[in-house]
């Protein structure tokens, strides 16, 4: 998935613990794991704005556009 | 005013004793092909001594009886995979994707036994062309049902990786 979330960069610099952010922005530590470690197909508004809130940053140094390489030429 | 869901009495029917009341019926219909199967031969030389079938010849009855046993074998399975998916669904595993290939599985035997009963109507015995058109409508409604269940799984897969 070309969208990265670089929420354990943001956590190692705010030196906060999984689990303590899981509990300040109401998931679950399982649900926190899935975004962290980049296996969400999607994160809700609401998540993401607790996160911001949490963390003390913006959606932009959460979420990181990372373009897939472009496709080997075509075989004729 | 609407009652708190605690204070509802008891539903006479629910989904429990429906489930519970379609195996039974399932394992019944499974035990009637059964004694058909074991009474096939018996079956076919009824309907050739009563001049139902419209051909006639030696070879009518061996092909009759293949049919009827090739028949047989898939409505057993059908029935098989259908009491396991009926099971899967009392233990709540509703969208799984084994379900899936159960009604996959039921499907393709409903869509065989049209593909047998249909010439088998035309060309021996007229009521196997309505078992056949039959079969291959249940064939096609289980197979848009499978469709939608393998639609639900996907999106309660992505549903599940919404943070």
């Amino acid at each position: 998935m070309p969208i990265q979330v670089n929420l354990d960069v943001m956590m190692a610099r705010r030196r906060i613990g999984a689990g303590e952010l899981a509990e300040a922005i109401g998931i679950t530590p399982a649900n926190l794991s899935i975004l962290k470690n980049n296996k969400a197909k999607a994160v809700r508004f609401t998540t993401l704005e607790a996160l911001c809130r949490a963390l003390d940053c913006q959606p932009g140094e959460l979420l990181e556009y990372i373009p897939d390489p472009p496709a080997g030429p075509d075989k004729q | 005013m609407p009652q708190p869901a605690e204070n509802k009495p008891p539903k006479f029917w629910d989904e429990r004793k429906s489930i519970l009341l379609t195996r039974a019926v399932t394992v019944g219909v499974f035990l009637i092909c059964v004694l058909v199967t074991l009474g096939g031969p018996g079956i076919v030389d009824w309907l050739i001594a009563h001049g139902r079938i419209a051909l006639s010849g030696p070879a009518v009855r061996w092909v009759m009886l293949g049919l009827g046993y090739l028949l047989a074998v898939l409505a057993l399975w059908m029935l098989w995979q259908l009491f396991c998916l009926l099971g899967r669904l009392q233990k709540g595993a509703v969208f799984v994707g084994e379900n899936v290939r159960a009604l996959r599985r039921i499907a393709w035997c409903c869509a065989l036994a049209a593909a047998i009963c249909v010439p088998a109507g035309a060309a021996l015995y007229f009521p196997f062309a309505c078992m056949g058109i039959a079969a291959g409508f249940m064939a096609l409604i289980v197979h848009v049902l499978k469709n939608a269940f393998a639609q639900a799984i996907y999106m309660r897969d992505e549903l599940d990786l919404t943070v």
